[in-house]
This record gives structure tokens, C-alpha cells and sequence, in this order.
């Protein structure tokens, strides 16, 4: 008796398998734009925040960029895919979330700590780096890309991919809503779930609610492992000067 | 000539450097001594704005490199409002024939000096002056700086470049030689220092004395007329303090003009034309080895040696 339930699982499971790859690839989709946005957002405005406050101009930008990361930080990631969401797309636009707003909003979301984390692995390079650039005639921005950016990139990696795992699960929070695709089959606009949605919705019309979500759950660490694969071969590229 | 003329600096309220002035001529070895905190590394590194000081002027082989400092420069105190103002509320003292106009101006613009009374905007034809001289002698540190070769306490290798890499950055990226030519310069210099073997290791496989040594070639590479060194041997263990302080004897005897900040007596008295005693961010004494060392003058200074010399 037992043996047959588990079979069915099984098999309901594996017939949901084109389900749960399109699942993963909305998942993938949404957290790939946002870490492309992310690392844009966070590559601008940590520059502005460590460039020399030389005219006003930059000390207007850094002041925003800091406002950014401090409202960023300070609330919710939901709350804020919400706001994006509920307030700007309907009320704004008069349209219903789609596929771009989570992209948008964890990229945005994602794009304020990864300008602290380049700060910090900026403000991490020993200042002796720039100061003997500087007193061999090169500009600062000479220095900064030739030598400190170089070496920053090195410490920020673990860093960065710490951000980027993170940002992965993170995006299960869009389940809350229902997103739309705008490119849906033979161009309609379609309803589709990412990983965790359709583990939960899944489970919830079959029953079997903790196969689903104990499956979801195995996919995230499938794509998580694969990302820490990522990061030990970039962080061997990137260790050459350390060698003896 | 590197002339630092009535230079300060603070560090929030801290005063490290207080009115220091000092001209350098091509040619000369000088070894800037005196306990620590009292302003010699500062001082050191203003000479090539690595640090910006607060009040006062450089200026490298005549052309100024700071920004103009309106303190040292009577004739713009003259055209500021506050100078204008308070001419006028005195004038009643030329009337009455108690001073001279010039007696006047004189008193005022010391005065003015005194109690740092000029203000950020002092009126158009000020504003003139002052853009006038910097636009007549002011020129971009960064081009300035090519011709001044420093040496650090830690060194500050390039750590993501290779030690051939350290060597040809700077000629290369600002086109002052091809990579050919960079390359071979470089070669020539590792050769000089007998580590041509090291070209294609990282710095942080290089024991500290070989490091200091790339890194005053490095410099050397810039072809600078002057060279600043910070400490050169303070972070070296005893053993290396040797070949590093060789190297800089050769340099001083190619007729490199060199500024030295050291801890290392022996070296300042040996190399040395000139040497400055600096004590509580002032000059306290300056003159030749056997002046400073065998008749110093100064009670800070005969304590400073006393603790110092064997």
C-alpha cells in the first residue's frame, strides 16, 4: 500500500517536471536581471560614493546614493516588491505586476548592498596602493583602475557571491504575487509561478505539500551549489598574485 | 628646488607641521631626523601633496603645486575686502600723522596674517589675483609628481602586478616609453640591484630588503630629479637594513637629489650634506652633518641624540 503512494508521488512529481523547469527558469530569470541590475546600480554608486569629493556635483550624488542605501536597507525586501508593485505599476500605470517588477525591484533592492559591499572591498585595498600610484605621476582614476580596483575585485568575490545566493532565494518571495508573463504561449499574457509558487500551488491542489516543497527546496540548493562552483573557479582565477 | 614656504598642517585640531620653510637645491642629500610625531613624514609628504597641507605654499622647480596660499602674498591681502575695510576704519591714524600709509598697510596685513582673518570671498579683484598667480605658476601635481620618485616605510609594491609590471605601470601608462623600451629599462634596473630573477614573481614572494630595493627602483624608473624617502629601512628586519641603505648610498653618489626621513644616524651623518632636526612640527635645526651631530645647539636636539646615538 505504502509502496504504490510513494510511486504516485514520484510519478506526480516527474509529471510535473516541465512545471518545475519552467519554475526554475522564471526563478533564474528574475534573479539573473536583478544581478545584472544589481551589480550596474552597485558598481555606479559605489564609484560616486569613493570618488574624492572634489566638486559638488559628487557630493550631491554621493548624498543620494546614501539616502538610496539607507531607505534600501532600512525596509523590507517585501514590502518593497510590494510598493513596486501594488503602488507604482497599478496605480501609476494602471497595469498588473509582471515579470519586470520583480526584476526591477530586486535589482534595485539587490543593487544598495552591493555598492556597500564594492565600498567596503575598495576601502579594504591599503591606502600605501594608491598613494604609490599617486606618487608615480598616475591620476587617481589611473591608479584606481590599474590597482585598486583589481585587487578590490579579489576580496569583494565571496563577498559578491554571498549576495548573489542570497538574491536566488530571495526571489521566492515573489510568490506572494502572481506574475504575468508578457510573452505568454502563442503571445498571450500568461500567469506563471517561480519555484517556490508553484511548489505551493502544486501542492496545495494534489495534497502532497511537503513533496512539492521538499523538491523546490532541492532545486535551490541544486542552483545554490552550482554558484558556489561559480565562485571557488573565479576565486582561483583571481588568487594567482597570492601564490609563492 | 623644492621650496616649502610657511607650510601648516592639522590633523582636526592636532597642529602637525607649524609655519615650516625650507628649500631644497638639486644636489642636495638631506635627512630630515627627530622624534616621532614631530612632523617629518608629514612634512616629507607634503613635498609631493600626498598629504594637502592646510596654510603655506610648494613649489617645484618654480612652479607651485598647491594652491595659492593668499597668506604669503602681501599685494593680494592688499586687495582683499577685509584688508580694504579695515585700511579705511584706521585711516584716521595717517591723518592725525601717527604712521606712514605704508606703516599702515604693513601692520594691517600682519594683522591680517595673524589672526587668519581673510575670508572665503573677498571681493573681484582678489578673486583675480589669486587666479592670476595660480594660472601663471600653478601646474597639475600629477605631471609634477613624475619627477619625484618616493619610497615608502611599507614599501607599497603593486601586489596584483608582477615585479616587472611594478617597474614598467607608470612609463608605459603615461607614454613616456614604449613597452620595449619600458621593458628594458626595467631589465637594466633589476639588473643594477642583482634581482633581474625576481622579473616575473609577485611581490609577496620577495623578502622585505628586495622589496624595498624594487621599490626605489621603481621610482627610479620615472627617471625622477628627486627622490623622497619615508622611513625606507623602519619596517626592514636588521639584516636587510644593510642592502637597502647601499642602494641609496650609490644613489647619492650618482648625484641624485635625495630627502630622506630616517631613524638610521650612521646614514645620515655618512650620506648626508644637510641634515634638518625637526621637533613639535617645527625645524629646530638645520645644518650640516657636523653641525647637527657634533655641535648641536638646540637642548631638544642634544636630548633627541643622547637617546639615539650609541
Amino acid at each position: 500500500m505504502s509502496d504504490t503512494t510513494e510511486r504516485n508521488i514520484f510519478l506526480m512529481l516527474l509529471n510535473d517536471a516541465d512545471k518545475f523547469g519552467r519554475a526554475l527558469l522564471v526563478t533564474l530569470m528574475i534573479a539573473g536581471a536583478a544581478i545584472v541590475i544589481g551589480l550596474i546600480i552597485g558598481i555606479v554608486c559605489a564609484s560616486i560614493r569613493i570618488a574624492p569629493k572634489t566638486n559638488i556635483v559628487i557630493r550631491i550624488l554621493d548624498k543620494i546614493v546614501g539616502l538610496y542605501i539607507t531607505i534600501i536597507r532600512g525596509t523590507p525586501t517585501l514590502l518593497q516588491l510590494l510598493i513596486i508593485a501594488n503602488v507604482i505599476l497599478i496605480t501609476i500605470y494602471n497595469t498588473n505586476a509582471n515579470i519586470f517588477v520583480p526584476m526591477f525591484a530586486f535589482g534595485v533592492n539587490s543593487g544598495a548592498y552591493m555598492a556597500e559591499i564594492f565600498r567596503s572591498g575598495f576601502n579594504s585595498v591599503d591606502r600605501g596602493q594608491l598613494e604609490a600610484g599617486r606618487s608615480l605621476g598616475l591620476s587617481w582614476f589611473a591608479t584606481t583602475r590599474k590597482i585598486i580596483i583589481p585587487q578590490a575585485v579579489k576580496t569583494v568575490i565571496p563577498t559578491i557571491f554571498n549576495e548573489i545566493i542570497i538574491l536566488v532565494k530571495e526571489t521566492s518571495v515573489v510568490s506572494y504575487l502572481s506574475i504575468l508573463m508578457p510573452w505568454g504561449v502563442d503571445g498571450k499574457v500568461e500567469q506563471v509561478y517561480d519555484l517556490l509558487g508553484i511548489a505551493d500551488k502544486r501542492g496545495q491542489s494534489t495534497g502532497e505539500w511537503m513533496a512539492y516543497l521538499i523538491t523546490a527546496a532541492l532545486i535551490y540548493l541544486v542552483v545554490v551549489l552550482l554558484l558556489t562552483l561559480v565562485q571557488k573557479i573565479i576565486e582561483r582565477r583571481f588568487s594567482i598574485s597570492d601564490r609563492r | 628646488m623644492i621650496d616649502v614656504r610657511n607650510l601648516y598642517k592639522n590633523f582636526g585640531s592636532v597642529k602637525v607641521l607649524k609655519a615650516v620653510s625650507v628649500s631644497i637645491e638639486k644636489g642636495e642629500k638631506v635627512a630630515i631626523i627627530g622624534p616621532s610625531g614631530s612632523g617629518k613624514s608629514t612634512l616629507l609628504r607634503c613635498m609631493n601633496l600626498l598629504e594637502e597641507p592646510t596654510y603655506g605654499e610648494v613649489w617645484i622647480n618654480g612652479r607651485l603645486i598647491t594652491p595659492v596660499d593668499p597668506y604669503l602674498h602681501p599685494e593680494i591681502i592688499m586687495s582683499s575686502k577685509t584688508f580694504r575695510k579695515m585700511f579705511k576704519e584706521r585711516m584716521s591714524a595717517v591723518k592725525e600723522g601717527y604712521m606712514t600709509e605704508q606703516e599702515l598697510a604693513a601692520m594691517l596685513i600682519s594683522e591680517i596674517k595673524k589672526h587668519d582673518f581673510l575670508r572665503r570671498f573677498e571681493g573681484g579683484e582678489y578673486r583675480r589675483m589669486m587666479r592670476d598667480l595660480s594660472r601663471t605658476y600653478g601646474e597639475n601635481v600629477d605631471k609634477v609628481r613624475r619627477g619625484i620618485g618616493m619610497v615608502f616605510q611599507h614599501f607599497n609594491l603593486f601586489n596584483n602586478k608582477t615585479v616587472i609590471e611594478n617597474l614598467m605601470l607608470a612609463p608605459t601608462l603615461l607614454g613616456l616609453e614604449s613597452k620595449e623600451k619600458a621593458k628594458e629599462h626595467a631589465m637594466h634596473m633589476l639588473r643594477r640591484i642583482g634581482l633581474e630573477d625576481k622579473a616575473y614573481v609577485y611581490p609577496s614572494t620577495l623578502s622585505g630588503g628586495q622589496k624595498q630595493r624594487i621599490a626605489i627602483v621603481r621610482a627610479l624608473c620615472m627617471n625622477p630629479e628627486y627622490m623622497l624617502f619615508d622611513e625606507p629601512t623602519s619596517a626592514l628586519d636588521p639584516e636587510m637594513v644593510g642592502e637597502v641603505l647601499q642602494l641609496m648610498k650609490e644613489l647619492a653618489d650618482d648625484g641624485m637629489t635625495m630627502v630622506i626621513v630616517t631613524h638610521e644616524m650612521g646614514f645620515a651623518r655618512e650620506v648626508a650634506t644637510r641634515v634638518l632636526f625637526m621637533d613639535d612640527g617645527r625645524i629646530a635645526e638645520d645644518g650640516t652633518p657636523e653641525q647637527v651631530f657634533g655641535n648641536p645647539k638646540n637642548a631638544r636636539l642634544k636630548e633627541f641624540l643622547s637617546k639615539v646615538l650609541p
